[in-house]
């Protein structure tokens, strides 16, 4: 590694697709089911959500799956600023998902408003309304971003046991 | 038919990323760029030229600890490059890693406390 290479990489070998099943089973029975919500996006974020089920990033091969019910869902994938209009939706959402639940926000939206922050139907972050497990930032954040947004945020509930 | 589509398939092998295991393989392949990081001290700090090119305020500058500071939080990073480009310290930088995810909010916020030259 030269010294001109910012920002180190490392290989992680805790987490592979039978590592991530295997971590998965102890608390949330072999897969995660995801329900992403929009509450506000210009649709970048959800381009890059898209991409995440094409046969190139695959995440089905980690277990994770989209589900259309956050009665069926283990993790809430927040994309855009939220806005007035969809404030009591989101708390809707979360309302109805079974514990235990993840919540990750997902662009700079959802992390902090970036270029709406400034708006008036602009509700204020993600992280004021619902904790957060899982931060990714980017505008929008790529696939790998999201993927292992979603790494942190399993591996944020490790040792939490279901009653 | 069959074994022509089979050969192809064979011949192109994996196509799907191995991502989570072989991180260090899988990024390097790609030139883009998610948010900048701080690489260096910033040796002026009375210049706030990467203040000034903030078109979301991310970068702001601060007192930390009696002495001034460059403060960036990703978390209202856009990534449109302006610090990168205007810094003449290059205090900003692309990181090699593309892929940023932090668990906890405050891990979002870096702060490079200003230094001198003579040290």
């Amino acid at each position: 590694m030269t010294a001109d290479r910012v920002g180190a990489l490392a290989d992680w070998d805790d987490l592979d697709e039978r590592g991530m099943s295997k971590r998965l089973a102890g608390y949330f029975g072999h897969s995660l089911h995801i329900r992403h919500i929009d509450v506000g996006s210009c649709n970048a974020c959800e381009s890059e959500v898209l991409a995440l089920s094409n046969p190139y990033y695959n995440l089905h091969r980690l277990g994770l799956f989209f589900t259309h019910s956050p009665r069926h869902a283990d993790v809430l994938l927040v994309t855009g600023a939220l806005t007035a209009a969809m404030a009591p939706v989101l708390r809707e959402t979360y309302d109805a998902m079974p514990r235990p639940r993840l919540v990750v926000a997902v662009g700079v939206c959802a992390l902090h408003g970036g270029v709406f922050a400034n708006s008036s139907r602009f509700m204020g972050p993600v992280d004021s309304v619902l904790p957060v497990d899982a931060y990714i930032p980017g505008c929008p954040p790529n696939p790998y971003a999201l993927l292992n947004g979603l790494r942190q945020a399993i591996l944020s509930r490790e040792g939490v046991k279901l009653k | 038919m069959w074994a022509k589509w089979l050969l192809a398939g064979l011949a192109s092998g994996r196509v799907t990323t191995t991502y989570p295991r072989h991180r260090e393989r899988e990024l390097p392949k790609y030139r883009v760029h998610s948010v900048p990081v701080m690489n260096r001290p910033c040796s002026d700090f009375g210049c706030a030229e990467c203040a000034e090119a903030c078109p979301t305020d991310a970068i702001t500058i601060v007192q930390e600890r009696g002495r001034d500071a460059v403060r960036l939080d990703v978390a209202a990073c856009i990534a449109c490059g302006r610090c990168v480009d205007r810094c003449p310290d290059g205090v900003f930088a692309w990181p090699e890693a593309i892929d940023r995810a932090e668990a906890s909010r405050e891990r979002l916020i870096s702060t490079e406390e200003a230094t001198t030259h003579d040290g």
